[in-house]
């Protein structure tokens, strides 16, 4: 058996789920009946490859579904280490926590940061059976609220004086509006004070901050006490859910306007580092993978490029400069550096910003070229009407003024040491450009930057020793290069396998020596959730049926999605009918295909292609053959299996894989052709041109093929030449011989279809028996399920076809051309006689001696012939006796025959035998003997 | 088909190359409004209207809708299609312009892309078709992209009329390799082009002349040829331009031109391209300034390994291209200075995380 790869597998995240919960908030299911969308949770291991947050996954039988979070949390059964397996036994912690995938612990449910424990109390609901009070009866009524205090008051009549023309009303629109506004504009400020303070802030640090905040997933012991007393029969669990939602996912504008509010405490400190400070920004920054905290980054740069086009520059724009300048006086040297992650990807301000920002800060000596880029860039800013548009343009506008600098002398010396010819001036000992200045690292020694700057750091110290280690790796390199190209040219290039392995060997360390001082949560946020790690996935918009029929026995898969299988569009596959399938498969059949993580309903055209010109329509799949299909579906990548169902109820008798294929192509659009054929008569003949009509009903289609290869039944061809004037659509043509009126013309085209754009997802996990899954149904399966009889098309039924006979005029040979033949070839028609010959008319008379020995004649004949006739009779009945006793000897001959072949082969078999033994036997006295 | 809550929004006509081509690469749908809708003349322009035509040329299934006034364009994008395309670029940009997005998406598409552009082939706004072969294909080169890999200049044309053709040929890869390439090396050699239409071919003489007054005291390898077409294939108007490329010991390169302007002698443009790419040179890296974005995206498609690239401080494109890379793929760049030590060095280093982009459009069969 050939070992193939799981190359789907391998490429794809997914994980099966052990648990799984919905966290909709119980309010919103009440007030839309059960039937709004769910964002439901759930558990399980990591397998396939790392899960990235921002792409979408697929659960079969549901659909495609965004992730809202994705959270890690400690192995729920980890691995028995050596510490565990020292003790042997659970401790009484490790007792009380279970694993038990899609079970019920009863009114106790985790979450990633906590544990919640349903107690029925006395404010429950629908606990009627115990006798209530009126306070316990009001507080239960308070639930009943159906609407807020606010629409509450905006509907009263409430009037401030009996005066008052108007009741009071309330409007929290504009205000709010306002507040918002000015939340923004605080942000920035906010944004951008930050930027300078922290300068060499690395968010991996913050991250792990955040990942200390969030509690660990495992309870603890006092939780575990409540959970006894928790474990009473529970009905619904909604209390404690709803507290989950509100403790852990605070709404989004609740989340912003407490950042705001950080950042606008650390706007007022004027910069003062507090906790707050820190708090606020790592609160920012922790989030920079989520979706909500994208958009608004985006949003703000929109908004600055909105407002750009107003005539007055928002208001932190305004003295931005002044701001940047005097944060780089305060941190002096140290602050010059940006943090350049944080400026691009955590603020909004624009890139020119950015760029200028940068260009005031820094000391160098680049005033021409800062002084380029503000100027540049101010025309952006404002973008008055009358001065010159900005293009999108990849080469800055070269200016003479900037580059005057060159012409300095000692500007063009600066840069000597960037040439391989130029030694800097420092360290002119050190032949490799060790300690040079601009990090001018030799290519030869493949030493990281770091390394190298260590031995910078070092040379002070020790010059000497330095010198002499630098010198001696140098010859080091050199004797090896020279021994490896001396000794065996050959054996020093490695083969293709081993340099890839390397390649890999090296990319890996690569990946590794990246993330090493990264804890995890920062590092699943770049690379994503590693397999073999337990996750809480959050998903938004679940359809509700998903969790109405949930059956915790049936399982369920989340599959990653890659980015370009979102997509839809037409499928190419080459496909072959399973051999074990009885029927043949039909084109424009629906057919359930199973592909990747989905399985849908989809209508395919078969087709095979044509001597490589065209991709022909087959109306069938051929026998015990591949052939392509194109149907229309979501897009996967080629090299992709999959196989194909008629129906997936399990009361299909004999087997339900129809067929099997492979991905070929993803397009837009398709190219398959199914033939057509036009055919016309000819309405005048001349020699080898023939009038035809009937193909065509204008002149305009006709001009359309012209030049195009006709033929007629017989076989003669011809050309469609150019449409005639008189009756619409008539041609004339011309063909290699004359045909004749009684022949049908035909032109073979080809006429393009597509697929048609069906896609039925199959959501059986939607359904309460997973099974019953139907998707659309043949016409006929229709009609037999209905009960409706195929409607009957007049001119559809068969009636019996009348022909015609068809008359041929005589051959008729001139009388000139008849006498000018050879005798051979003359036509030998001769008129039909039309008087009687002498044999017919003659009349016969016997005599009577004539007649009586007729008639003896006549007797004796028949007597001769019974005679015979008995005689064969006789005859037969003595050859079958005879037959019975040849076929009687026969058998016994063939017995004899037998046994004798038998005895024959005993005897040869036991004299084989024998001797075979005999063989044995010698040898092995010889072998004795010797 | 792009679902409804899938488009991504932008505004402005500024960075319209890289968000469609971030478009149609993702499969993202992108809708751009508010385009020059200040300005006296709103709305898109001719040459953005020729590449949109030319993207949707070399795509299949993409779906562009202009709004009435050209102010907001939607983008729905289909799949790359590549094969043989001809474009008449207009007079108003150069080739560069409209084959910097096509070489973004060209890797990726379903057959080897065979892409001739008529029009300017040199002019100071976008990169020179000269450029674009010394400097940008190696860059591709370094991804793996490279079997195949040309650019032909069939006619040279320089503004106003222009009348130049090139062809470019792109083979299709499966996937991108990362890159690692955090050694700038030293400068160890200086090529360049200079060439002259329709003026005397003594033009371009005398500019390497100039050329090498400046750089001949760094480094004794310098070559810079004299290009010189005649007849039908000098193009419509005359014009001439000197283009320069430095390559370091480990690869990196530089690059820099100067086009020629009315009234100005050859000499000083040649000085002008020369100071231009000492400039360049300082500013150290190992991607010149004006590929820094081609590089990045490359990085960013790459296999799911971590890719570094040394370069320096980023441009405004480069910038405002890191965010919108954030946006259609997800994928952000840890940014820090190359070597913390040094004050004096302005050098960054890139690192991400690839996405593993695989070309979905390259067909088995």
């Amino acid at each position: 058996m050939k070992f193939r790869p799981l190359v789907f597998r391998n490429s794809h995240p997914y994980l099966l789920a052990d648990r799984f919960e919905d966290l909709t908030p119980r309010e919103e299911i009440r007030a839309s009946k059960g039937k709004c969308d769910r964002t439901v949770t759930v558990y399980g291991y990591l397998r396939g490859t790392n899960l990235r947050l921002g792409t979408k996954v697929h659960i079969p039988g549901v659909g495609d579904l965004a992730m809202k979070s994705v959270t890690m949390l400690g192995d729920p059964c980890p691995l028995p280490d050596a510490d565990s397996e020292k003790r042997r036994r659970l401790s009484e912690k490790r007792k009380l926590q279970v694993h038990a995938p899609m079970s019920d612990v009863g009114g106790v449910i985790y979450d990633k940061d906590a544990v919640y424990i349903n107690v029925p109390g006395s404010f429950t609901r629908g606990n009627m059976d115990v006798p209530q009070g009126e306070g316990e009866k009001m507080v239960m009524d308070l639930q009943d609220v159906r609407e807020t205090l606010e629409d509450g008051v905006a509907r009263s009549q409430i009037k401030l004086f009996g005066t008052s023309s108007k009741p009071l009303a309330v409007d929290p629109g504009p205000s709010r509006l306002h507040m918002d506004e000015g939340d923004d504009d605080e942000d920035d400020e906010g944004a951008s004070d930050e930027e300078d303070e922290e300068s060499e802030g690395d968010f991996g640090e913050e991250l792990e901050s955040r990942a200390d905040e969030e509690d660990d997933w495992e309870p603890d012991d006092d939780d575990v006490d409540e959970e006894d007393d928790g474990a009473l029969p529970h009905d619904t669990g909604r209390s404690s859910l709803r507290e989950v939602r509100r403790s852990t996912r605070p709404l989004p504008s609740e989340r912003q306007r407490r950042e705001v509010e950080y950042a606008e405490s650390d706007s007022d400190l004027g910069g003062s580092d507090d906790e707050d400070t820190a708090r606020g920004g790592s609160g920012r920054r922790v989030r920079f993978g989520d979706e909500d905290d994208v958009d608004i980054a985006s949003d703000g740069a929109d908004e600055d490029e909105d407002m750009s086009g107003d005539e007055e520059a928002p208001r932190w724009k305004a003295d931005l400069g002044a701001k940047a300048q005097a944060a780089f006086e305060m941190h002096g040297r140290r602050g010059k550096r940006k943090d350049w992650t944080k400026l691009i990807y955590m603020s909004s301000l624009s890139p020119a910003d950015i760029l200028r920002d940068i260009s005031n800060a820094s000391a160098r000596g680049e005033q021409g070229m800062s002084l380029d880029d503000e100027d540049f860039f101010t025309v952006v800013s404002s973008s008055g009407p009358q001065e010159q548009e900005e293009f999108d343009q990849t080469k800055e506008a070269l200016r003479a003024e900037d580059l005057k600098v060159w012409e300095d002398e000692e500007m063009l010396n600066s840069i000597r040491s960037l040439f391989i010819t130029g030694e800097s001036a420092e360290a002119p000992a050190a032949e490799h450009g060790e300690g040079d200045d601009f990090g001018g690292l030799d290519h030869e020694d493949g030493s990281a930057a770091g390394s190298d700057n260590e031995g910078e750091g070092q040379t002070p110290a020790d010059p000497e020793a330095a010198r002499a280690a630098a010198l001696a790796a140098k010859k080091e390199a050199l004797k090896r290069k020279f021994d490896e190209q001396y000794d065996d040219p050959e054996a020093s290039k490695l083969d293709f396998y081993e340099e890839k392995k390397d390649e890999m060997a090296r990319q890996l360390q690569l990946n590794r020596a990246e993330f090493e001082g990264i804890d995890s949560e920062a590092r699943a946020l770049i690379e994503g959730y590693r397999p073999g790690s337990y996750v809480r996935i959050e998903l938004a918009d679940v359809p509700c049926e998903m969790v109405e029929n949930f059956d915790p026995s049936y399982p369920i898969i989340v599959g990653g999605l890659l980015p370009s299988e979102e997509r839809f569009g037409f499928v190419q596959v080459r496909i072959k009918r399973h051999r074990w399938f009885a029927k043949t498969l039909k084109t424009n059949d629906p057919l359930i295909i199973s592909l990747g993580w989905r399985r849908f309903q989809t209508l395919p055209i078969y087709s095979l292609d044509d001597h490589s010109i065209r991709m022909r329509m087959l109306k069938y799949t051929p026998e015990h053959m591949h052939c392509y299909a194109t149907f229309y579906g979501p897009v996967a990548l080629p090299n992709t299996g999959f196989c194909a169902f008629n129906s997936l109820s399990s009361s299909v008798a004999g087997f339900r894989v129809s067929a099997t294929g492979v991905i070929l192509d993803i397009d837009r659009s398709t190219k398959i052709v199914k033939k057509l054929k036009l055919t016309g008569v000819p309405y005048k003949i001349f020699k080898n041109t023939a009038f035809v009509k009937d193909m065509f009903t204008s002149a305009l289609e006709v001009a359309k093929f012209e030049g195009a290869n006709i033929r007629t039944v017989s076989g003669i061809r011809g050309q469609v030449k150019k449409a005639l004037a008189k009756p619409d659509g008539a041609f004339r043509a011309t063909f290699e011989d004359k045909v004749l009126m009684s022949d049908i013309i035909f032109l073979r085209g080809w006429y393009s279809i597509q697929p048609r754009k069906f896609y039925n997802p199959v959501t059986s996990l939607l359904l309460s028996h997973q099974q019953e899954w139907q998707g659309m149904r043949l016409t006929g399966q229709v009609r037999r399920e209905e009960g409706l009889k195929t409607p009957l098309d007049v001119n559809s039924t068969y009636k019996p076809i009348e022909r015609p006979g068809r008359r041929f005029n005589p051959l008729k040979v001139p009388k000139n051309l008849q006498a000018a033949l050879p005798y051979a070839s003359k036509p030998k028609i001769m008129k039909a006689q039309s008087r009687q010959t002498y044999m017919q008319k003659r009349a016969v008379v016997l005599e009577p001696e004539e007649k009586k020995a007729m008639a003896l004649l006549q007797q004796m004949r028949a007597l001769r012939k019974d005679q015979v006739a008995r005689r064969k009779g006789k005859q037969e009945e003595r050859r079958a006796v005879h037959r019975q006793k040849v076929a009687k000897e026969e058998e016994k001959k063939s017995e004899k025959d037998k046994e004798k072949r038998k005895e024959y082969m005993r005897v040869a078999g036991v004299k084989s035998k024998r001797e075979s033994e005999r063989e044995e036997g010698g040898r092995r006295s010889k072998r004795t003997k010797t | 088909m792009a679902q409804a809550g899938n488009v991504l929004h932008f505004s402005g006509h500024h960075y319209l190359r890289n968000r469609l081509v971030l478009s149609i690469l993702s499969g993202k749908a992108v809708r751009i409004d508010k385009i020059r809708s200040d300005d006296k003349n709103p709305g898109l322009r001719d040459y953005e209207v020729s590449l949109l035509r030319l993207l949707e040329r070399v795509t299949n299934g993409t779906v562009i809708e202009i709004s009435v006034t050209g102010t907001a364009i939607l983008l729905k994008p289909g799949i790359i299609a590549g094969g043989s395309v001809t474009h008449e670029c207009p007079l108003s940009r150069s080739i560069g312009y409209f084959l910097e997005p096509v070489i973004m998406l060209a890797p990726f598409a379903k057959k080897p892309l065979h892409l001739t552009l008529r029009g300017i082939t040199t002019d100071d706004r976008d990169l020179s078709a000269d450029l674009f072969r010394t400097v940008t294909l190696p860059y591709l080169q370094m991804f793996g992209i490279s079997e195949g890999l040309e650019l032909r200049i069939k006619k040279r044309g320089s503004p106003p009329l222009g009348g130049g053709e090139v062809q470019f040929l792109c083979p299709v890869v499966k996937q991108v390799k990362t890159l690692n390439f955090v050694e700038p090396g030293r400068i160890k050699r200086i090529r360049g082009i200079s060439h002259a239409v329709r003026v005397s071919p003594q033009f371009s003489n005398r500019m390497i002349e100039a050329a090498r007054s400046v750089l001949n005291r760094y480094i004794p390898d310098i070559y810079l040829y004299s290009d010189v077409y005649k007849g039908e294939d000098s193009g419509k108007s005359p014009g001439y331009a000197l283009s320069l490329l430095a390559e370091s010991s480990t690869g990196a390169m530089h690059c820099a031109e100067a086009t020629s302007q009315p009234g100005v002698p050859p000499e000083d443009i040649a000085l002008l391209a020369s100071r231009a790419l000492l400039e360049e040179i300082r500013r150290g890296g190992c991607v010149d300034r004006k590929h820094q974005s081609l590089v990045l995206l490359m990085m960013v498609l790459g296999s799911e390994d971590v890719g570094r690239c040394r370069m320096g401080e980023p441009t405004a494109r480069t910038i405002q291209f890191l965010r919108d890379v954030k946006d259609f793929f997800g994928t952000s760049f840890k940014i820090f200075p190359a070597d913390p030590a040094d004050e004096s060095s302005s050098d960054l280093l890139f690192s991400a995380y690839g996405v593993g982009y695989v070309n979905a459009n390259r067909s088995l069969a």
